[in-house]
């Protein structure tokens, strides 16, 4: 697991927490049964409050990514189609940014297409 | 989790001419973790010292219901230990008057602070350690640290906030910092308050900041459009940087500039470079 949370960064460190935890599950490099790193160890690594990462895991907990449970800490679940949910709209927002930013720089919706087709076909 | 444990009360002290607080009005919740920021002399050291019960305010009050004297710790670079006593003398001490039955030599250990050492002899990074040591074993309700962080070196810093996280999460102690930066306390403040002239001018959650506050960049020549509360002024020979404070979506929009993001550290550098910039107009 590699930590990384950026403590200047203008996006709330709770939602970067979040972030950080749901890419690991996707990505495969937390399975279902493997537990997340108790809520001080979490604190110290990523230098947060422990009532940050206590709040984020249990939010974790409310939307069933996790389960909670007093005395063994928090295990991963398996919850593959609310996970395939999360991957659509985590690469949405990807999307929705580089477009924003692409029109801004005054492509064409037309240029954006042949772009992503080109990068698409080179890969 | 949200129980108050100090509310101050238009608090007022002045030493001689200089009003170092005037008329505080504040109150802090268990567990919080409390970044106290602003100018030299804005009053922050003054009032972690009356809220520690080391100086008495000319005015006002400060209660701190469910809080003992005792359940208070204070840390801060400018307090004498007892400088000739060796750290064992020290901790039998400490122990035998706060009734602490077992003393936790890890933090110590991880320094080799040896037990025969005079706290004399300790630098300021591990008289700091030292003094956490001691409180750490107190269980404080609330614990004061005043300009202690960013003198420490790197692992020195990475040891106390280590001890500061087990002291939050073990026994919901409130802390309240005296420090100028994020990059020295990382996101263990969860709450922002700015000093100016012996007043607060600024209570904010951390997480909150960014969408308060913004920033506009144009080219050197170009002034800003519009109305749109300007906080401070980057200035260079290449651009302008407003920093916009309080930032309104609606009016953001309307203007059709784009307000980008400000980190934390400038937050509180443009709060206090503010100031200078309204004493030099005056």
């Amino acid at each position: 697991m590699r930590y990384d949370i950026d403590t200047e960064s203008a996006i709330p460190v709770h939602h970067q927490l979040r972030q950080f935890i749901l890419l690991e599950i996707l990505s495969g490099r937390l399975k279902e049964g493997d537990k997340l790193p108790p809520i001080r160890e979490m604190a110290k690594i990523m230098r947060l409050n422990p009532n940050t990462v206590a709040k984020v895991y249990y939010n974790l907990d409310n939307d069933g990514f996790v389960k909670g449970k007093i005395g063994s800490g928090f295990t991963v679940m398996n919850q593959k189609s609310k996970l395939d949910k999360l991957k659509i709209s985590m690469v949405e927002e990807e999307f929705k940014n580089f477009l924003e930013k692409a029109l801004l720089m005054g492509f064409s919706k037309e240029d954006v297409e042949n772009l992503m087709r080109r990068l698409l076909n080179h890969e | 989790m949200n129980k108050e444990i100090i509310e101050v009360k238009d608090v007022r002290l002045s030493f001689g001419k200089h009003r170092a607080l005037a008329g505080i009005d504040i109150r802090f919740n268990q567990g919080e973790t409390v970044l106290l920021a602003g100018k030299n002399g804005a009053g922050k050291s003054t009032l972690l010292r009356c809220l520690a019960g080391l100086i008495f305010p000319d005015a006002g009050h400060i209660y701190r219901p469910g809080i003992a004297k005792h359940q208070i710790g204070f840390i801060s670079d400018r307090m004498s230990l007892f400088e000739d006593m060796t750290l064992e003398r020290a901790i039998d001490f400490h122990s035998r008057v706060f009734q602490v039955k077992e003393f936790n030599r890890s933090l110590m250990d991880e320094l080799n602070l040896a037990p025969t050492q005079k706290i004399k002899d300790l630098s300021a990074g591990e008289r700091a350690i030292f003094h956490l040591s001691l409180l750490l074993s107190q269980k404080p309700q609330l614990l004061l640290l005043d300009e202690i962080i960013h003198t420490m070196d790197p692992y020195i810093r990475e040891l106390f906030l280590n001890g500061l996280i087990d002291l939050i999460a073990e026994c919901g102690t409130t802390v309240i910092m005296v420090n100028q930066t994020f990059s020295d306390t990382g996101r263990i403040p969860e709450r922002v308050l700015i000093m100016e002239d012996g007043r607060f001018i600024f209570d904010e959650k951390s997480e909150d900041l960014p969408k308060k506050i913004k920033k506009v960049v144009t080219a050197a020549g170009e002034s800003l459009k519009g109305d749109i509360p300007v906080l401070y002024v980057n200035r260079s020979s290449l651009y302008r940087e407003y920093i916009v404070y309080p930032y309104a979506e609606e009016a953001a929009k309307k203007s059709g500039y784009d307000f980008q993001e400000v980190t934390l550290t400038e937050i509180i550098k443009s709060f206090i470079g503010g100031y200078y910039a309204k004493k030099r107009t005056t």
